[in-house]
């Protein structure tokens, strides 16, 4: 059964059926191999797949997000960075990483950053004289901290699919999340430096104080959002739920630029998104369903145990696992399948569940700025109007740094559960 | 008396099943955004509720899961449509513009091949479910799961649809815009 279901799999995304159908059609056939199992089970764990509260942080992560960046927000936090970074060489990129990192903090997903953030600055950068390329590299590696940094699809994903506590992942995602937005910065300024590119536009810089006041709603929302969570007050799903709303006041009553018209193209685009990926983690419910039924994840489980003898070895497989797959694999249906089968592996090793969480994401991450697969440079290629290739020499360093992070959150767990640590202990 | 069988010519049944398929999708696309508002709509209220009695409200969470689920269901059909279903399609890219066309076509069969099966097994799943009630309320399941079979019936058209148009102008629509 477990080969007719791969081999299948790999047949229909190779084809380019949608991923979500894809992972159904090869369930069919994984059921009608096995031959006892009923073909009821389509129906039935489709349906249980996202039959689960939790999962409607979802959508309302994603409206909030779209609500955000229509309502005006994307331009104040722009302003707001380049207020704080904008003087140096290179501030305009160094801004652009920190627009992203605030940007982050009130959406769930890095591709909806991408847009966001990139079709202000990545014509922004050209006009400065940056190189397309690396402004359009500069982009796509900034915004998937908007999978790491709190709220994160990806995380509610892993949280839902190995019963890890959504709440405190998203407290542990504020290190790495960190982490990778500083040493993408300094990677920007250095490479800025020693090329002498981005000396232009530092009288552009805004009046710190007056950024602020004008991004002060703005930043108000992942105020709300992350104390809720972190203080205990809300749920994710309930902090999701308030994000919409703050969403609301700021877009139209503070900034005054959400319109009643805008409404319709802005809930247009959050269903067609929230279907796409809710569609996958229904077919996942399924596909995972059999898989478990099989016994192959105590198989591969009783394997990687016979194969590796320390939990560093172990880690290091499962990134050069996880970095294979991020190229090929979208990221939602990567966690939906291999997150219940390999948390439970990691976790006899002695690796915190919720670490372990963080390490998945911010490598699948990566599989977002890498071909042939990666939507982030997709995005970023379509908002600078280049061919995938052009920027492939460019985002080679962005890359390396974002993997070295990788590694130094692989191997320093308080990266990631010092924050919890903290949150819970006071 | 061959037109009196099939009503129409066959162009003029083919723009007839395209106009009301772009009709059957868009009605589904509102659909879809009546239940996401809906589902969030309890979501606050359900928020609300707990802050400002002091205990959620039970029969909320039950409604906002259906209504989401409906949501998600329905939209389907207008992400198929407007090509936002997410899929490796770079092999359909690269190739010549012919077979990178059939390859979608051959993607779009296998799409209403498992849609089919949705709709038949969802039919199924409801029917069995028919006396089944939601825990504390007098709900019956089958509301919930007929969303399978429903939305099934709008994305099997609106599969079909985007495949009539491939073939009409030798290209899909979608791809224009990406690039």
């Amino acid at each position: 059964m477990n080969t007719a279901i791969v081999l299948s799999l790999l047949i229909f995304f190779v084809v380019g059926v949608p991923i979500a159908i894809s992972i159904g059609l090869a369930s069919v056939i994984g059921i009608e191999v096995h031959g006892r199992l009923p073909l009821l089970l389509v129906a039935q764990r489709m349906f249980a797949g996202l039959d689960s509260f939790p999962l409607m942080a979802i959508p309302l992560f994603i409206l909030a997000g779209n609500l955000m960046s229509a309502g005006g927000i994307s331009y104040r936090l722009v302003e707001l960075a380049k207020s704080v970074v904008g003087g140096i060489q290179g501030g305009l990129a160094a801004s652009c990483v920190l627009t992203c990192m605030l940007f982050a903090s009130v959406s769930g997903s890095s591709v909806a950053t991408t847009f966001a953030i990139g079709a202000i600055l990545i014509p922004a950068m050209v006009k400065q004289g940056y190189p397309a390329p690396f402004a359009a590299s500069v982009q796509a590696s900034s915004a998937e901290l908007g999978v790491l940094i709190p709220p994160s699809i990806p995380l509610i994903l892993y949280g839902v699919s190995t019963e890890t506590s959504i709440g405190d992942l998203f407290v542990a995602g504020l290190g790495p999340g960190m982490l990778v937005a500083g040493s993408l910065m300094a990677l920007v300024l250095i490479l800025c430096r020693l090329r002498g590119i981005g000396k232009l536009g530092k009288d552009d810089r805004p009046g710190f104080l007056k950024a602020l006041f004008s991004a002060m709603p703005a930043l108000l929302v992942p105020f709300v959002i992350l104390g809720g969570i972190y203080s205990g007050v809300f749920t994710p799903t309930e902090a999701s739920a308030a994000a919409v709303v703050a969403a609301l006041v700021v877009g139209g009553v503070f900034y005054r630029e959400l319109k009643v018209q805008n409404l319709y193209p802005i809930l247009r685009s959050t269903v067609i998104a929230t279907s796409a990926i809710m569609l996958i983690i229904s077919a996942a419910a399924l596909f995972s369903f059999l898989i478990a039924r099989s016994g192959l994840p105590n198989e591969i489980a009783s394997s990687i145990k016979g194969m590796f003898e320390s939990k560093y070895s172990f880690l290091l497989a499962v990134n050069l696992l996880l970095l294979v797959v991020g190229m090929f694999i979208e990221t939602a249906a990567a966690i939906l399948v291999l997150a219940p089968i390999l948390t439970p592996v990691a976790m006899s090793y002695g690796v915190d569940p919720v670490h372990f969480g963080l390490i998945i994401v911010v490598n699948l991450a990566l599989g977002m700025i890498t071909p042939p697969l990666g939507v982030n440079l997709f995005a970023a290629c379509a908002v600078a109007k280049l061919p995938v290739e052009k920027i492939i020499p460019q985002l080679l360093w962005f890359v390396l740094t974002v993997f070295a992070a990788l590694m130094i959150i692989t191997y320093v767990p308080a990266v990631s559960l010092w924050p919890v640590e903290f949150i819970n202990g006071s | 008396m061959r037109w009196s069988f099939f009503l129409f010519g066959r162009n003029v049944r083919m723009k007839l099943f395209l106009r009301v398929e772009t009709a059957a999708t868009q009605f589904a696309l509102v659909c879809a955004i009546a239940f996401l508002l809906i589902a969030a709509g309890l979501a606050v209220y359900q928020v609300s509720t707990r802050f400002i009695f002091g205990h959620p409200s039970t029969w909320t969470e039950v409604i906002t899961r259906f209504a989401m689920i409906w949501g998600v269901f329905m939209g389907v059909a207008p992400a198929i449509r407007e090509g936002g279903m997410i899929a490796v399609d770079l092999v359909q890219r690269v190739l010549p513009r012919k077979f990178g066309v059939a390859l979608y076509l051959v993607a779009t069969a296998l799409t209403i091949i498992f849609f089919a099966i949705l709709f038949w097994q969802g039919w199924a799943m409801t029917g069995r479910v028919a006396r089944q009630t939601v825990a504390g309320l007098d709900l019956s399941m089958s509301w919930a799961y007929a969303a399978l079979p429903t939305a099934s019936v709008f994305i099997l058209m609106s599969a079909l649809g985007s495949a009539i148009r491939a073939i009409q102008h030798g290209c899909v629509d979608h791809w224009e815009e990406a690039q």
